[in-house]
């Protein structure tokens, strides 16, 4: 049969259209089941959603204050707090503290990460900079940080050592302008500048940061002795005060921080943060002041 | 297409068909304009669509979803969002006779089933519950029933007892609060409390998405309602009542009247319990007024020095009547040892001088002459009309002859301790800007000499059990003899003790108050408001204190040394 060109372009016109149909009625289908989709889904939130109020409900009835009551009656027996149980400021926290006494363990310190620290590691401080007493410039100023981290990038090795060194001696004769977390010493990975683990005693000494750190001398030397020396009692006056403010929430919140864990968490955290450390052991920085 | 065919058509060229090939061109013209409006009002019509599904395709079916979490009454909630009163779709036990076509109802006798459904609710009658099986009328046979007890009825194999879903008002917390709540009657309408006072925002369709908010603390509200109880057992009261009101805004953050009821099943039994003692009762609430009376003298100037004696050995003669103490304080006594002691005499002598157009105007401004400005339904207090005799000045002075609710009291105390300045109690939560200003009734000297005062019997006098320590607490107690049929009953009291704290900066005022209560035990056989109404605020205030901010601190008190010399010793009512 004979194809005229007429009839070849009404067939192509009717299937054309046929297809643009057939397009439609799928396209139809599709926007119809999605839709389903969507009631249906929306039927299960309303389902989800009565049942989440019936739930609270029953709780709300369940541990309703009467409920409460009795079982505080029966089998705890908690009173209001009394007026020594509050403590006002920091001031009152700190007289709870003792000094530890001869033999008395050492306190056990745990990882932490300081957001105030990370953000001076990257560039801008929450904290007003620390000055080095004896040239009375900022630590900032002294290390110029882009500098550093330009050069970090091109001969990483090299130069992290040199410029936590150069922090480490600044940190050493800085004293008391130091915090808490420096003078109980980090690790530092030279491929992330932000994180850092407070050190345990079993963490080994790198004799090569130690050399670099204290002009060739080790760090026990007189200042560091000092450093150590005003760590410790202010960490121990914090330890039984916390045992004491457990019971008030901001205190105990106030304490977090500086609070002594158990001692298993204590190993285990710092032991995974020793593990993500790189291999080679000459870019692990070990600061120590013991 | 037939527009291609005429075309081949002009290509032919057959020259004789000249009017047919212009009637072909026309009627190819024609369909060609019908061909493109054909497709014009289908691609304007799916624009429409497309249009009008991008319009409002997602606003209906958020619509859709909103509509069914709509309930069907809106919520209570608490000044925290705890809610207090919901719709809650509970399981009824209806007895549908037809389930079973025309035969008999029940698959086995009314008897058995009625014995099977008492194993089930024990409270049940099972004479009653036969009788309405037997009856063969459709009916409730029991209302809320737990999701376990309809498995086991379901497990009876008997159709006619259907368990359909109905939304109920439940209260979770129970009792607690439940004169603040009231309840709702079966027509789902609001009957008592802030249920009634909401009715219209509850039901209203465009407003009860919302939950409605009371000023209450339900927290404040147990610990409130669980001492009140105590100390209403302790003493063998027949009643009690209690109210925590911010003194800086006149929110209601606990109202407790006792004995209660649970709004989730109102009986016969519950019925006497519905009355409010708080709002609904007007009482003769004694010497708790002398600090209103000894203010308004300071604010008037006739008290000016504190250390000024008033004569306190004798009865007080007046026409036929006499004023007595409690017992003798000795010849004289100033105004703080008055206050400590709970001189009535001492009171009446100042009130006296007052004069009693101005004691009546301070109780007119302080809304003792009309019902309490509280939501709830209210008495009427007893307000002795025309001007005031001169024993009527002096008997009111010490909270006699003078009938008022708590609440008028609460808020007097409010007053009187927070700079003078009187506002309207609400059960409304009140954002910040809503506060009222309130109308001035007392100089904030006055109120700051008033602290001192209620602080110094409190830590001196007659209020010495509510003093917890480090609370800084502040009140006066008030014994009254209620009113029989033959004068006042010696034995029949209302107690009550109305405080505030922290008396440096004074929050909260706390009021408790006793209905008859006894001497016991507990109370060392007194039956004064010293040992039963101010235990309770003394037990209460250490509870509530740190809940709503307020820390206990013992290196903080007003400053009473200047008043502390004046204080001679002895004990009070």
């Amino acid at each position: 049969m004979m194809l005229t060109r007429t009839k070849a372009r009404s067939i192509g016109w009717a299937a054309i259209l046929g297809l643009c149909f057939a397009m439609t009625l799928a396209l139809t289908f599709r926007v119809n089941a999605v839709r389903s989709q969507v009631r249906l889904t929306e039927r299960k939130i309303l389902a989800l959603k009565t049942e989440k109020s019936l739930l609270e409900t029953e709780f709300e009835t369940r541990a309703n204050q009467q409920q409460l009551r009795n079982l505080n009656d029966v089998e705890f027996g908690y009173q209001a707090p009394t007026a020594g149980q509050y403590l006002e400021s920091e001031r009152q926290l700190a007289m709870l503290g003792k000094p530890s006494g001869p033999n008395a363990p050492e306190p056990i310190r745990v990882a932490s990460a300081d957001p105030a620290d990370a953000a001076q590691q990257s560039g801008d401080s929450i904290l007003p900079a620390m000055v080095n007493p004896l040239t009375g410039k900022a630590i900032a100023a002294e290390v110029p940080r882009s500098a550093d981290r330009a050069e970090t990038a091109k001969a990483p090795e090299t130069r992290a050592k040199a410029s936590s060194a150069a922090r480490l001696a600044s940190a050493k004769v800085s004293g008391s302008g130091e915090t808490l977390a420096e003078r109980l010493g980090r690790v530092e990975h030279d491929g992330k500048t932000g994180s850092k683990v407070e050190r345990l005693s079993h963490v080994e000494r790198d004799p090569v940061l130690l050399k670099s750190a204290g002009d060739g001398k080790p760090r026990k030397d007189g200042k560091a002795a000092k450093d150590a020396k005003a760590a410790k009692p202010a960490l121990a006056a914090t330890q039984p005060a916390a045992s004491k403010a457990a019971t008030k929430p901001a205190a105990a919140k106030a304490l977090a921080v500086n609070a002594p864990a158990k001692k298993p968490e204590g190993h285990s955290v710092t032991k995974t943060a020793l593990k993500m450390a790189p291999k080679a052991p000459s870019k692990t920085r070990v600061a120590l002041d013991e | 297409m037939t527009s291609f065919t005429v075309s081949t058509a002009i290509s032919s060229g057959r020259v004789q068909l000249v009017n047919v090939r212009q009637r072909l061109l026309l009627v190819a013209k024609a369909r060609v304009w019908f061909v493109l409006a054909v497709f014009t009002f289908i691609a304007l019509v799916a624009f429409c669509r497309i249009g009008w599904i991008g319009l409002s395709g997602e606003a209906t079916g958020s619509q859709s979803l909103a509509d069914a979490l709509l309930p069907p009454r809106g919520e209570i909630v608490d000044r925290n969002g705890v809610p207090l009163a919901r719709a809650f779709p509970a399981y009824a036990l209806w007895f549908n006779p037809k389930a079973l076509g025309d035969g008999p109802a029940l698959v086995k006798s009314p008897a058995e089933v009625a014995a099977a459904l008492v194993a089930i609710f024990p409270d049940e009658d099972q004479a009653k519950l036969t009788a309405k099986l037997a009856s063969g009328k459709p009916q409730y046979l029991r209302r809320r029933i737990m999701p376990e007890d309809a498995n086991r009825i379901h497990s009876l194999g008997e159709p006619a007892l259907e368990f359909p879903r109905e939304s109920e008002r439940y209260y979770p917390q129970g009792s607690m609060g439940a004169h603040v709540l009231g309840y709702v009657s079966a027509e789902g309408h609001g009957r008592l409390g802030m249920e009634a006072v909401f009715d219209k925002q509850l039901t209203n369709p465009a407003t009860r998405g919302q939950p409605a908010v009371l000023s209450i603390d339900s927290r404040v509200q147990g610990a409130l309602e669980d001492e009140l109880l105590k100390g209403m057992q302790l003493s063998n009261s027949k009643g009690a009542g209690g109210i925590v009101l911010d003194v800086d805004t006149g929110e209601v953050l606990a109202l407790a009247s006792l004995p209660s009821y649970n709004p989730n099943l109102i009986d016969q039994q519950s019925v006497p319990n519905i009355f409010n003692r708080v709002t609904n009762q007007v009482y003769e609430l004694g010497s708790v007024m002398k600090p209103i009376t000894v203010a308004s003298a300071i604010e008037a100037g006739v008290v000016t020095d504190m250390a000024k004696r008033y004569p306190s050995g004798a009865p007080l003669q007046i026409g036929g009547f006499q004023i007595h103490d409690s017992h003798n304080f000795g010849a004289s006594l100033n105004v703080p040892e008055a206050l400590i002691h709970s001189s009535n005499i001492v009171t009446a002598q100042v009130a006296d001088q007052l004069g009693g157009p101005r004691l009546k105007a301070t109780m007119q401004a302080l809304g003792f002459n009309r019902r309490p400005d509280i939501e709830l339904p209210a008495g009427f207090p007893i307000w002795p009309r025309g001007d005031w005799a001169r024993i009527t000045t002096m008997t009111v002075s010490y909270g006699h002859g003078l009938a008022l609710t708590p609440m008028h009291l609460a808020s007097a105390y409010a007053a009187l301790v927070n700079g003078g300045v009187w506002r309207p109690a609400t059960l409304r939560r009140l954002t910040p800007g809503e506060v009222p200003a309130g109308k001035r009734i007392w100089q904030p000297s006055t109120s700051a000499r008033m602290r001192q005062l209620l602080r110094m019997i409190v830590s001196l006098g007659t209020g010495r059990k509510a003093d917890a320590p480090g609370f800084r607490v502040g009140g006066k107690t008030g014994s009254a003899e209620k009113p029989g049929a033959h004068g006042y009953q010696k034995t029949n009291l209302i107690t009550t003790f109305a405080a505030a704290f922290p008396m440096d900066r004074p929050r909260y005022v706390v009021i408790a108050m006793m209905d008859e209560p006894q001497g016991t035990v507990a109370t060392s056989g007194q039956r004064t408001a010293a040992w039963n109404a101010a235990p309770v605020v003394g037990r209460v205030v250490p509870r509530i204190g740190p809940l709503l901010g307020v820390m206990p601190d013992n290196t903080r008190d007003v400053d009473i040394s200047e008043l502390a010399p004046l204080i001679g010793s002895g004990d009070g009512e």
